[in-house]
């Protein structure tokens, strides 16, 4: 399944549209805390925990848009987009959308 | 006195260790932006008119935190209204990091269309206990 986030699919042409598909993930900020991240926040750097479970979250969040684009009939999604928001106080979402395509 | 004299532990302490791995991070992000210098990330939605093989879309990701004595300073600029130094070498920092990685998975790749960057506090709202970046865009490959 091709993925972008410009208008086109570059080198395909675009045959039939299916509409909006997304996908969201939500995550309790609670479960990212461990020692070696309050560790790291006296003396700064990078919080890979941190990183690794924000990326995976994002790719699950990307898994079900692919997921919900394959139940369509279409081969392609694109112009994606990515979006976070506060749900609750500790939480956050990763919301992913884009237009489901069939190429050629 | 105790509280004071671990105040000033941790304060000295932060200041030395985190300006030394930020320094090392930037002489890091600067030897493999030029490693990476040929592959254009570009925020335009159209390049070259050259046949295109493949297209697909690369994210990269960081999160970076603050350390003791940048949420001191930072509090105590934003009291008084002053420019946040130490908040924008880490935004920085994050950001080059971001832009990196998304080059790094696009290995092999002619050029990275429309490239988008957006950011995410992590944490509380009156600290800036860190920060998360995520680049991403549309790798394309030409036909060879």
């Amino acid at each position: 399944m091709d993925i972008t986030n410009i208008e086109t699919v570059p080198g395909k042409t675009i045959t039939a549209h299916y509409g909006l598909v997304c996908g969201s993930t939500v995550r309790s900020k609670n479960a990212f805390k461990d020692l070696g991240a309050s560790l790291k926040n006296i003396f700064g750097g990078e919080l890979k925990s941190y990183t690794k479970l924000l990326d995976e979250t994002r790719q699950e969040a990307v898994d079900r848009m692919k997921e919900q684009a394959k139940s369509l009939g279409a081969n392609a999604v694109v112009n994606v987009r990515f979006a976070t928001s506060d749900v609750a106080a500790g939480a956050a979402e990763i919301y992913v959308y884009g237009t489901a395509v069939t190429v050629r | 006195m105790e509280d004071l004299i671990i105040f000033v532990i941790l304060f000295v302490s932060s200041y030395l260790i985190g300006r030394y791995k930020e320094k090392r991070h930037f002489a890091d992000i600067i030897r493999r932006e030029k490693e990476l210098l040929a592959l254009p990330a570009l925020t335009m939605k159209q390049t070259e008119e050259y046949p295109v093989a493949e297209a697909k879309l690369v994210t990269g990701n960081v999160v970076i935190a603050g350390d003791y004595f940048k949420q001191i300073m930072a509090s105590l600029a934003s009291f008084f209204g002053m420019r946040l130094s130490v908040a924008e070498s880490m935004m920085d920092r994050a950001r080059r990091e971001a832009v990196l990685r998304m080059k790094e998975q696009a290995t092999g790749a002619d050029a990275i269309l429309n490239v988008r960057l957006q950011s995410m506090k992590i944490g509380q709202r009156s600290t800036i206990t860190g920060v998360e970046v995520m680049a991403c865009g549309t790798a394309i490959y030409y036909a060879k």
